[in-house]
């Protein structure tokens, strides 16, 4: 029973301990970027999402509505299940605030399509937009 | 079964290294430990991590590989899950709180039953698809936490197994699948047994203060898996090393209907065969749920019901498909049943003799579902791991987002194909088997079988029509309401 007990209180310990150590380290890493007032929007082509090769168009525009240029766009689509493969996708260039980006519907159902931009200035924003793919 | 056992099947517990880690008195709760560690890091994940369902530990290790290689495990070996189950361990903080409380007490009688676990299993099937749990880590690690507390505050206040045996939703899955495995703990002598005045295997080892079966199973009197959580405990607190995890045919306990310490038959048990119908027709309700022809379901019964959510909606299609379609289906084959062997038994009866041979096709409906899961996203730990890693503090790489299925996509179909035509092997042989076993005579019982023959025939075109559809990955925006 000594020996029960001990092995309890040690394997306790250790959970907790680990806990703690991952938990610091998720706390500092999960600080959120600084967010600029810039505005993200995205439309799809065609317009009823299917499965196959489809367009993202992403519309930035600043506070007063002005399209911002040549900012980075990292985009990720994410099912709404786990165990899906995310797609990846980057645009650079844009014209008048919009940038057209190749991209694959891997499957049909729920997606968030995560858009993060970096201005030429440094200046970051992401925006999560949900799609319907059939 | 008594004359199988003459042929002393392989037993696992004296393989190397295999047999002597399990014969090692503290396997299970190094096997536990393990576990508890990893689903307190799932925990903290699905509660702190990223929300996003493809890219947390909780949502990843839960609905991809705890549900891909627990069936996977019942398939090739047994219960083992509940072996190394988690839940266990701060059980072990209820016993010790009932104990400063005042001392546990035995469930009542009234409650002695599986009712609750079939209540409980409908309800999180609704809950599953009402709120999106799949997409949902922080939801999923709720779930988890509340599972940890309800096995304390249970065992708190019981004696035994109680939580295991009368509650635990995962457990009857686990306890339904293990009627399908390939192995079994039993006796391996029974004249041993005979002998054996101390009954250590249920009343626990006095010399070495090991408990016995807190599921309340004999060692003597127990036939198959049900209710068998895998503890050893029984294994452990045997003075004459008397029982083994042994090979079998898988099904083979649900061909006749003796009397199971613990259970009594399963004959004259609603609750049980209730229990199996709602877990043979659950898995085609979950399947269904993540195809393409659920969302115009749906939609339509909005409409015909003039709702806008779909709480009502979900009420009705589980209400119809757990009971009112099984209900009608089993009702008729019964009455098929009666009409074409005699009426020697009355129609309630037969169904809840039959029901058993449904089993295996369910079973093989869940793999042919969690399998899919399983096989296109089992790689996916490995970037969610090392995003987990990096986020933590650690250098783990790049996440590898590239990685996710282990095999190719062509392959799928044709392997949810086999495990369906196992599971209807499997159930046809058992509902022969069945009939053999009630009947004696070979063509009364062909002529029972045949009813039960043509259910599975559809129940299987049904399975493979669901597998055939595109599968979709529902999530929170579903009908985009």
């Amino acid at each position: 029973m000594f020996l029960t007990r001990r092995y309890y209180s040690v394997f306790l310990l250790m959970v907790l301990a680990a806990w703690l150590v991952a938990g610091c380290g998720r706390i500092q890493a999960g600080q959120p970027d600084t967010t600029a007032e810039i505005n993200l929007s995205l439309a799809v082509e065609p317009e009823q999402p299917a499965i196959g090769p489809a367009e993202l168009l992403i519309t930035v525009t600043d506070a007063a509505g002005q399209p911002i240029n040549n900012a980075t766009l990292d985009i990720e689509g994410n099912m709404t299940h786990a165990g899906m493969v995310p797609v990846f996708a980057q645009a650079e260039a844009g014209e008048v605030g919009r940038y057209r980006v190749p991209f694959v519907w891997t499957m049909g159902g729920d997606w968030q399509v995560t858009v993060a931009a970096t201005l030429p200035d440094g200046r970051t924003t992401s925006a999560q937009f949900p799609v319907t793919v059939q | 079964m008594m004359s199988s056992r003459s042929f002393a099947p392989a037993d696992l517990l004296t393989w190397p290294l295999i047999g002597s880690f399990l014969r090692w008195r503290y396997a299970r709760r190094t096997m536990q430990a393990v576990l508890l560690v990893a689903t307190g890091f799932i925990v903290f994940d699905g509660l702190l991590g990223p929300q996003q369902a493809p890219k947390n530990l909780a949502t990843v290790t839960a609905w991809i590989h705890y549900r891909g290689l627990v069936v996977l495990a019942l398939l090739l070996v047994g219960n083992l899950f509940c072996m190394a189950c988690p839940f266990m361990l701060p059980r072990e903080v209820g016993r010790w709180l009932g104990r400063r409380l005042g001392g546990q007490v035995n469930v009542p009688r009234v409650l002695r039953h599986k009712w609750i676990a079939v209540a409980l299993l409908i309800l999180f099937f609704i809950a599953f698809e009402l709120f999106n749990l799949w997409a949902s880590p922080w939801l999923t690690a709720w779930i988890i936490v509340a599972y940890f507390l309800s096995a304390i505050v249970i065992d708190t206040f019981f004696r035994g197994a109680a939580f295991c045996k009368y509650v635990c939703p995962l457990g009857q899955f686990n306890f339904m699948g293990s009627l399908a495995s390939p192995t079994e703990i039993r006796v391996r002598q029974t004249d041993v047994c005979t002998a054996c005045r101390t009954k250590d295997c249920i009343a626990g080892n006095r010399q070495t203060g090991q408990r016995g079966c807190e599921l309340w199973l004999f060692q003597p009197q127990k036939v198959g898996n049900m209710d068998c959580t895998f503890c050893l405990d029984c294994v452990y607190a045997c003075p004459r090393d008397n029982i083994g995890l042994t090979m079998r045919l898988p099904t083979a306990e649900l061909w006749t209907d003796p009397r199971r310490s613990g259970l009594g038959r399963f004959t004259r048990r609603w609750d049980l065969a209730a229990l199996m119908t709602v877990l043979v027709f659950g898995a085609y309700l979950n399947a269904f749920g993540m195809i393409s022809p659920v969302y115009v379901l749906e939609r339509q019964l909005m409409a015909w019901l003039n709702v806008q959510t779909e709480a009502p909606v979900l009420l009705l299609i589980f209400t119809v498909g757990l009971l009112v379609i099984p209900a009608i289906l089993l009702t008729l084959t019964g009455l098929a049943t009666r009409w074409l062997a005699g009426p020697v038994e009355s129609v309630g009866a037969i169904i809840r003799r039959f029901v058993y041979a449904l089993v295996p096709l369910g079973f093989g409906m869940w793999l042919a579902h969690y399998a899919f899961h399983f096989l296109t996203g089992a790689l996916t730990l490995i970037p969610v791991s090392q995003s987990f890693l990096n986020d933590s503090g650690f250098n783990a790489g790049e996440p590898q987002w590239q990685l996710g299925p282990i095999v190719p996509f062509d392959w799928l179909f044709p392997i949810q194909a086999v495990l369906l035509y196992l599971g209807l092997l499997g159930s046809l042989v058992a509902a022969f088997q069945i009939g053999m076993s009630q009947y004696r005579r070979r063509h009364i019982a062909l002529r029972a079988f045949i009813p039960w023959a043509i259910l599975l025939m559809l129940m299987l075109a049904a399975a493979l029509w669901i597998m055939f559809q595109p599968m979709e990955m529902r999530g929170t925006i579903l009908l985009g309401v």
